[in-house]
């Protein structure tokens, strides 16, 4: 799997979370929390799609690497390959 | 939701039939049919059991003549409309996946805070609220601003956030009993 289909993976799972974002135009490199209403609910919402749809677990202390597109594709890219 | 009224059916001859749960949620009040929204979305087989006929708990209704009336709340302070980015009430409508429109909210009326020598009125319009606590109280007004500000500011559904009392808090910003008291 590539970088940018684990970025639309994400992209899928933050629409189907929180309908009312517009995630037309997000920018990789910026934090997600910063172009969007996302709290830390949202994202625990994310972790616990990321484990139901695709069976990716994500531990606690690695919440920061969500942070935006990018670090979210460097982190979870090799877990969805692997 | 299962029902389960008093000795008359056992889980073991209810259509449960020793059907596996991981997670049981007793009583279906506000708390407990949205801890089984959360649950489910997370993928735990859940079940809620509620020993009334109706769900809702102390947010419930009653009906006459096929019309249903609340008898829990009575009118939803934090309303905003639809889209409303940041809101309390965006958020908990997102976490529990309800479609607003499910809701068929109506911005309130008229409301008000009746002390017997003092009134504060309200509705959904908080600039309204803040001019009452302005005419009201002219010495506690700005003590009140830095008071919405900081709840403005405050992150309430932070995971780790320590429970603080309302009181204590209040004490913080105002030195008038009667307008603690009215808003507590």
């Amino acid at each position: 799997m590539t970088e940018e289909q684990v970025k639309q993976i994400v992209i899928d799972i933050i629409n189907e979370i929180a309908p009312d974002e517009d995630t037309s135009n997000l920018k990789s490199e910026v934090n997600l929390r910063d172009q969007m209403d996302l709290d830390s609910m949202d994202f625990l919402d994310i972790v616990m799609e990321l484990r139901k749809q695709h069976g990716i677990e994500v531990p606690e202390e690695d919440y920061p690497k969500l942070a935006s597109l990018d670090s979210c594709a460097d982190y979870l890219t090799p877990k969805f390959n692997s | 939701m299962t029902r389960l009224p008093e000795n008359k059916v056992s889980p073991r001859d209810s259509k449960l039939n020793g059907r596996h749960f991981e997670c049981v949620i007793i009583g279906a009040g506000m708390a407990g049919l949205a801890s089984g929204i959360r649950l489910a979305l997370a993928g735990k087989e859940s079940i809620i059991l509620e020993r009334h006929n109706a769900s809702g708990g102390l947010n419930s209704f009653y009906s006459i003549d096929g019309h249903k009336y609340d008898v829990g709340l009575h009118a939803l302070t934090n309303y905003v409309p639809k889209g409303t980015k940041g809101s309390p009430l965006t958020k908990l409508l997102r976490q529990l996946r309800i479609p607003y429109d499910a809701l068929e909210l109506s911005p309130q009326i008229h409301s008000k805070i009746h002390f017997p020598h003092c009134e504060l009125n309200f509705n959904n319009d908080f600039s309204f609220f803040e001019s009452q606590v302005a005419e009201q109280f002219p010495d506690e007004i700005d003590g009140f601003r830095r008071l919405v500000e900081t709840i403005r500011n405050y992150d309430a559904l932070i995971l780790e956030a320590k429970l603080i009392s309302t009181r204590a808090t209040l004490i913080q910003y105002f030195n008038n009993c009667l307008l603690k008291s009215m808003l507590l």
